[in-house]
């Protein structure tokens, strides 16, 4: 087997020793160059930093993320959930839910549906009652 | 480029000019022609210029600057490469050696006469810019390891491709 007459080392030697020499800059390519940029409007920095601007970027990547799922959460379950309620309910009292769901000022339309059930309650107790009475008598 | 960024268009003259050499070099052993060379610099100053803004302070200048010139000289050999109908494609003919390239005279032209141009701007980086692996890879867009790996393969490649040409006058010991 031929030896190698050299190593890496002398070929990784030879490639820095062997890099062109840096010349002087061309005067007339720099002028050409800043010419060029007097014509372009002023350079400005961005008000804020590099590294704020990645965070802004995943704090609005994060709310669209959030948003998105809630409203594919609201779309997908809450129709459902609310016509299954509504099928298992008597037509009167899906009506009553229905405009109840609707009024602008729930509690006291939920404050007046509770006096008439007691307000009921107590004529169903009442009739009882008399009935009960009228068996025993 | 702080000043710059602050819209100091004068300060941009200092790095113009501590660029246009090293722009030139590295141009030229890519294969870009003189002329087309000074085109390229303007380009890539044109655009340092107007990312001024972008430019972030706690990371190296000069690979942020070569990465810029990088894109720019990519641009240039895309638009370049000749488009051939595939049926004249048969007779077109082979591409010629100018009478410049005819002989090899240091190590650089010889790996970029046998390397992939990959692993040719692997070892121009590393050796020619003397750039450690991690500039590399944020000048190439790959990983620290990646290029590593490419770049053992690259040496190993001109190793292999100067014993299979017999060449040693390139390593003469200094």
């Amino acid at each position: 087997m031929q030896k190698k007459s050299y190593t890496w080392r002398d070929m990784e030697s030879e490639l820095r020793h062997s890099t062109p020499k840096l010349r002087e800059a061309n005067p007339m390519r720099v002028d050409a160059v800043c010419a060029r940029m007097a014509a372009e409007p002023p350079a400005h920095a961005s008000a804020r930093s590099p590294a704020l601007g990645k965070h802004l970027a995943r704090a609005a990547a994060c709310m669209a993320l959030a948003f998105s799922l809630a409203l594919y959460l609201r779309l997908t379950s809450s129709p459902a959930t609310h016509s299954a309620e509504l099928a298992d309910l008597p037509a009167e009292v899906a009506s009553v839910w229905s405009s109840v769901k609707a009024a602008p000022d729930l509690d006291a339309q939920l404050t007046t549906e509770v006096e008439n059930l007691t307000s009921d309650f107590d004529k169903l107790t009442i009739a009882i009652n008399n009935r009960a009475l009228a068996l025993l008598f | 480029m702080r000043a710059v960024a602050a819209g100091d268009a004068q300060a941009f003259r200092a790095i113009a000019e501590a660029l246009e050499p090293r722009l030139d070099r590295f141009f030229a052993q890519f294969g870009v022609t003189a002329a087309d060379r000074a085109d390229l610099y303007q380009e890539s100053c044109l655009r340092l210029y107007r990312a001024a803004g972008s430019y972030d302070a706690t990371r190296p200048f000069l690979p942020w600057a070569l990465t810029v010139a990088r894109r720019v000289m990519l641009n240039w050999h895309r638009a370049l490469k000749p488009e051939v109908p595939l049926e004249e494609a048969e007779n077109w003919p082979a591409p010629q050696r100018g009478p410049g390239e005819a002989a090899e005279s240091d190590l650089w032209q010889f790996a970029r006469r046998r390397l992939p141009a990959e692993s040719f701007e692997l070892l121009w980086l590393c050796y020619g810019e003397r750039f450690e692996p991690a500039e590399i890879a944020a000048v190439t867009g790959r990983t620290g390891v990646h290029v590593r790996v490419l770049l053992y393969r690259a040496r190993a490649a001109l190793a292999r491709a100067l014993e299979q040409a017999g060449e040693t006058r390139y390593l003469k010991r200094r």
